[in-house]
């Protein structure tokens, strides 16, 4: 019978622990535990929320960036309009300068310390706004205005390079720009108008998915830098919501069923499929906002009742691929 | 199910090893619904949950959507009417 030195080509460390860093494929034997060890990646499958720190302002149509460990809460209303900002540690919500302008229903993008708010709504002085703002992580400086000046639309990409997409003004818009850090530029639109969607993903490749046509609508669309395609829709169609994650890679939660059911449903896709995770947000809500990833996002503030706001934080962890030792058995 | 009433402090309120292991939703006036497993009645000691009947639950809820219904009625909004939730 071969050993392993015959097989391999060298012999197998032994080694008094388990090594550090771990490589993936290393085995070796362990002289404390006497037993033969190999290193392999595996997926560990969570897929559930776990509550976070609680926002300071309570708030509702809000925006959002960031990271998981690192994100960036900005706008919504309290009532009233609120341009409070708070940033977010992985554990702590802290408040910090607020935005120029006070306004809901905004859409943002990039990250904790390099964000990107635009349009929103605070009447009477601007029933829809066009507004966009960008935050270094201390200042939001007031930046040139989208073309076309919308509420509830959503946003994706980075501070310099940015996509807006869908909204209000008052009627249910298509309407999509780019924003290169400078100026915005209308490029094509969406194949469905709609306002109250979510977005994910990056500049010349998003996700649109969800929203109110008007009619409660699960239909998702990507981009690719020049052309919106429809593709295969969510499970469960809903408005209000929010999303996180890339284009092939995306987390939908929370949001509305009309008339009245606030949603903690949670779906994964994967670039061609919506999965219905079995448990969603603890608390349903809609009007929520969202960043990370489909393996790492964060979902807060929203709405639970029509006069009840919150600021829940919860935190979602995916599959996560890891590497991990094992012992080597005979079997 | 379980019903208790408990105050979401933030981390670590809920875990995900919590939610994979029992039932849990939130609703307003801090009404949770939980699983009736080991886990699910750990978790409303640990959180200091204080147990109420599905029936007082229920009661505390449909005090707080009459109350914000009859707020609503003095004073329109654009917002929905606020519409009674019942508990699972």
């Amino acid at each position: 019978m071969s050993d392993f030195k015959t097989i391999s080509g060298f012999r197998t460390q032994s080694l008094a622990s388990d090594p550090s860093p771990l490589l993936e494929g290393q085995i070796f034997y362990n002289t404390a535990t006497n037993v033969a060890k190999i290193t392999i990646l595996e997926t560990v499958t969570t897929n559930a929320w776990a509550s976070g720190g609680n926002l300071n302002t309570t708030r509702r149509s809000l925006g959002g960036a960031g990271t998981q460990t690192s994100a960036l809460a900005f706008g919504g209303t309290t009532p009233p309009f609120s341009a409070a900002t708070e940033k977010y540690d992985g554990t702590n919500w802290t408040s910090v300068n607020s935005m120029n302008t006070a306004r809901q229903d905004l859409a943002g993008a990039g990250t904790q310390t390099a964000t990107l708010a635009f349009g929103g709504t605070n009447p009477p002085a601007a029933p829809f706004s066009a507004a966009t703002e960008k935050y270094d992580g201390t200042n939001w400086t007031s930046v040139n205005s989208m073309n076309t000046a919308r509420e509830l639309l959503a946003g994706a990409g980075t501070q310099t390079s940015s996509l807006a997409f869908g909204g209000s003004n008052p009627t249910v818009s298509a309407v999509t720009e780019k924003y290169d850090g400078t100026n915005w530029t209308s490029v094509n639109s969406m194949n469905t108008a709609r306002r109250n969607l979510a977005g994910a993903g990056t500049q010349t490749s998003a996700l649109a998915f969800g929203g109110s046509t008007p009619t409660n609508s699960a239909a998702t669309e990507k981009y690719d830098g020049t052309n919106w395609t429809s593709v295969n829709s969510m499970n469960t169609a809903r408005n209000q919501l929010s999303g996180a994650g890339t284009q092939t890679s995306a987390l939908a939660f929370g949001g509305l069923v009309p008339p009245a059911t606030r949603q903690t449903a949670t779906e994964l896709y994967d670039g061609t499929n919506w999965t219905s995770n079995p448990t969603g947000l603890a608390t349903a809500r809609e009007v929520l906002a969202g960043t990370g990833t489909q393996t790492s996002a964060l979902a807060f503030g929203g709405r639970t009742s029509p006069t009840t706001l919150t600021n829940a934080t919860e935190e979602w962890t995916g599959s996560i691929t890891q590497l991990a030792v094992r012992t080597i058995t005979t079997s | 199910m379980k019903y208790c009433i408990a105050n979401n402090y933030g981390k670590g309120f809920f875990t995900t090893t919590d939610r994979n292991n029992f039932y849990l939703a939130g609703f307003p006036e801090n009404i949770w619904v939980v699983g009736d497993n080991e886990f699910g009645n750990a978790w409303i000691q640990r959180v200091n949950g204080v147990e109420k009947t599905k029936e007082e639950a229920q009661a505390i809820l449909d005090a707080f959507t009459l109350k914000a219904q009859q707020e609503w009625d003095a004073s329109p909004t654009e917002e929905e009417r606020p519409t009674n939730i019942i508990l699972p």
